[in-house]
C-alpha cells in the first residue's frame, strides 16, 4: 500500500468506515459501519469498488486533502461542493487526482453524510475484523494523518446516473416501520398518527425526536438487546431511533424496529426534520428489504 | 419460551419474566450451545437477563422458518444439558478505597456502615455475569448484598474513569473504559477489562462466577493502576 493522502485540515469528523463489525456484539460492541449504507455503497460503486471497502463518511463536510500520489476517488452522500485544485467538481462522481492536486470539501448542503472512496479502499487499520471507527475503538482522521491506498493511473471519470441520486435535502420523512418488542405496551395506530421533529440530539448511536409524550401501558422492562432502527420510548416518552453505534442492549420499552433503508435516510437528516411513522407487515418488510438489497449490486 | 420479532430480520427469546439464577443458566447453556454453531446465516446472538436476541440473515430465513429452525436446534441442545460449558471463576483485585471510590463516603454514612464493613459486605460475595453490554466488556453482575443496594445517581457524572467499580441496586460492575454513568463507585480495578488486541477480548461471558479480591495501594500501583 502507497501513501495517496496528506490530511491538510481535518474534518468536523471524518472516519473510515465499511460495512460493519459483527460478532462481537453478545460482549458490548456494537456493529458500527456506515450511517447511510445506500450512499455509501453508491458512491464505491462508480469506482466498481469491491464490497465493503475502507471509505471515509464525513461527518457535515470540511476536509482538505493533498494527493501524493496517483490514485482514482468518487465522492457521494452530501453534496459538500468539493474542489479539486480550487475548481468544482460535480457530486456523485469520480475522477482521477495526480500528486499534488488538492481536493478540498466544504461544508455540507444538503444532508449530513458526505463519503470519499478510492479506487481499491483505502488501506485503515482493522480491530475485530472491521475498519469502521466508533465511540469505543479506533480514532478519527487528523490532520496531517498519511491516507494509504492502491496508486491508480485510470483517468477515467464517471457519473451517477440522476435518476439512482438520493434526494437528501429532506425537510420531510416518513419512516416505515414493523411491530415488535413490546408493541402492545403501546397504541400503535395512535402513534402513527403523530409527527416528531429530529431533536439536536442525534448522531451514529441514535436520533432523539420530539414531539408530543408518548406513554406505554408499563415502563419497567428487563434489559434486552436492541435491534437497527429500534424505537425507543424514553422516561420522558419521546422516541430515539437507535442505529448502527447503539449501545447493544438496554431497558428502554420499544414500539417496533424502523426498516434499515429508512434508517440511512434518517441518518442524513438534521433538526427540524419532520417525522411520521408508517407501520407495514413483517411480510411486506421483508419483500421491500430485500428488494431493496437485491437491486443494489445492478446500481450502476 | 416465548418468541417475538425484534425487527424486520431479528427476533427475541423470551425465557422468562424475572432474574433468577436458574434462568441464567438456561439462557447461558442456550447461548453457548448457539454460538459455537458458528452459522453464519445466524449474525448476531445476544443474551441478557431473561432473553436471547438472534439477527438472522433475511434471505436464508423467513421469521417462521428461523423460529422452527431454533426450536429444533434448543431442542437438541437440551439432550445435551448434562455436559455443558464450564463457567470461568474471575478474580478481579480491587482497591477500595474513598481515593478512586468516588461514592464510598457518602454510601458509609448514608447506610450507616464502616467504610471497612461495605468492602467486607462486597467483597465476600461471589457474583453472577447476567449480561454483557452497554459499552465492550461491560459486565452487569449480581447480586449485591440488600445492605449496600443502592439507587443509580440522579444526576450521571459526565465521566467515570477506566476500572472504576460500581454500583446501583442489587447490581455491580466495573466499567472498562472511560465513560458517562450514573452507578455508584466503591473502588477500582487495575485489570484491563476490554482489549481488542488479545484473543479474549473481555475475560466476562454469560453465566461466569466473579469474585472481588481487595488489594492495597502498593499492590494497586503495582499492577498499574492509577489513581
Amino acid at each position: 500500500m502507497t501513501p495517496l493522502f496528506e490530511v491538510l485540515k481535518e474534518g468536523v469528523v471524518a472516519t473510515f468506515q465499511d460495512l460493519g463489525r459483527f460478532g462481537y456484539d453478545d460482549i458490548g460492541v456494537s456493529n458500527s459501519g456506515a450511517s447511510d449504507e445506500l450512499s455509501y455503497t453508491l458512491t464505491n460503486k462508480l469506482i466498481n469498488n469491491p464490497k465493503n471497502c475502507a471509505t471515509i463518511e464525513l461527518t457535515i463536510g470540511k476536509l482538505k486533502l493533498k494527493a501524493l500520489n496517483s490514485c482514482r476517488i468518487a465522492i457521494g452522500g452530501a453534496n459538500t461542493r468539493a474542489k479539486l485544485n480550487g475548481k468544482i467538481v460535480k457530486n456523485w462522481s469520480a475522477f482521477p487526482m495526480k500528486k499534488d492536486d488538492i481536493l478540498e470539501l466544504g461544508y455540507a448542503i444538503d444532508g449530513q453524510l458526505t463519503y470519499l472512496a478510492v479506487e481499491g479502499g483505502f488501506e485503515a487499520e482493522k480491530i475485530l475484523g472491521s475498519v469502521s471507527v466508533s465511540k469505543h475503538l479506533g480514532r478519527a482522521i487528523k490532520k496531517g494523518d498519511i491516507l494509504k491506498g492502491k496508486i491508480s493511473t485510470n483517468k477515467q471519470r464517471a457519473f451517477l446516473s440522476p435518476k439512482i441520486i438520493p434526494d437528501l435535502a429532506k425537510k420531510e420523512l416518513v419512516l416505515r416501520f414493523t411491530r415488535g418488542y413490546q408493541s402492545e405496551w403501546f397504541d400503535v395506530d395512535n402513534f402513527c398518527k403523530k409527527s416528531f421533529k429530529v431533536s439536536n440530539r442525534y448522531n451514529k448511536m441514535g436520533y432523539q425526536l420530539t414531539g408530543d409524550e408518548i406513554i406505554p401501558k408499563k415502563r419497567e422492562l428487563i434489559s434486552e438487546a436492541i435491534a437497527y432502527g429500534a424505537i425507543q420510548i424514553t422516561a420522558l416518552g419521546q422516541p430515539i431511533i437507535l442505529l448502527k453505534d447503539r449501545q447493544t442492549i438496554g431497558g428502554y420499552p420499544k414500539i417496533g424496529s424502523v426498516l434499515p433503508m429508512d434508517c440511512f435516510k434518517l441518518s442524513q437528516c438534521g433538526a427540524n426534520t419532520k417525522i411520521t411513522f408508517k407501520e407495514v407487515s413483517l411480510n411486506k418488510a421483508r419483500e421491500l428489504v430485500r428488494n431493496f438489497y437485491a437491486k443494489l449490486p445492478s446500481v450502476r | 419460551m416465548i418468541f417475538k420479532t425484534a425487527s424486520v430480520d431479528s427476533i427475541v427469546i423470551y425465557f422468562g419474566d424475572e432474574i433468577d439464577e436458574k434462568l441464567l443458566d438456561e439462557i447461558s447453556f442456550y447461548y453457548k450451545s448457539l454460538k459455537s454453531l458458528n452459522d453464519p446465516d445466524i449474525i448476531s446472538i445476544i443474551p441478557s437477563y431473561t432473553s436471547i436476541y438472534i439477527r438472522y440473515n433475511l434471505v436464508k430465513f423467513s421469521e417462521k422458518s428461523i423460529i422452527s429452525y431454533l426450536k429444533k436446534l434448543l431442542k437438541d441442545f437440551d439432550k445435551k444439558r448434562g455436559n455443558g460449558f464450564e463457567s470461568k471463576l474471575i478474580k478481579i483485585p480491587t482497591f477500595y478505597d474513598t481515593s478512586v471510590g468516588l461514592d464510598l463516603k457518602r454510601l458509609s454514612k448514608e447506610k450507616n456502615l464502616a467504610i471497612e464493613e461495605i468492602i467486607a459486605l462486597h467483597s465476600k460475595k461471589t457474583y453472577l455475569v447476567y449480561a454483557v453490554g452497554f459499552i465492550p466488556g461491560y459486565a452487569y453482575l449480581a447480586k449485591v448484598d440488600k445492605k449496600i443496594a443502592t439507587p443509580r445517581l440522579k444526576h450521571p457524572r459526565d465521566l467515570i474513569p477506566k476500572g472504576s467499580l460500581a454500583i446501583a441496586d442489587t447490581q455491580t460492575a466495573v466499567y472498562p473504559k472511560e465513560s458517562p454513568g450514573g452507578w455508584n463507585i466503591i473502588g477500582r480495578t487495575p485489570l484491563e477489562l476490554f482489549d481488542p488486541a488479545t484473543k479474549e477480548l473481555s475475560p466476562f461471558s454469560i453465566g461466569d462466577k466473579v469474585k472481588f479480591e481487595p488489594i492495597s495501594k502498593e499492590k494497586f500501583l503495582e499492577i498499574g493502576g492509577e489513581i
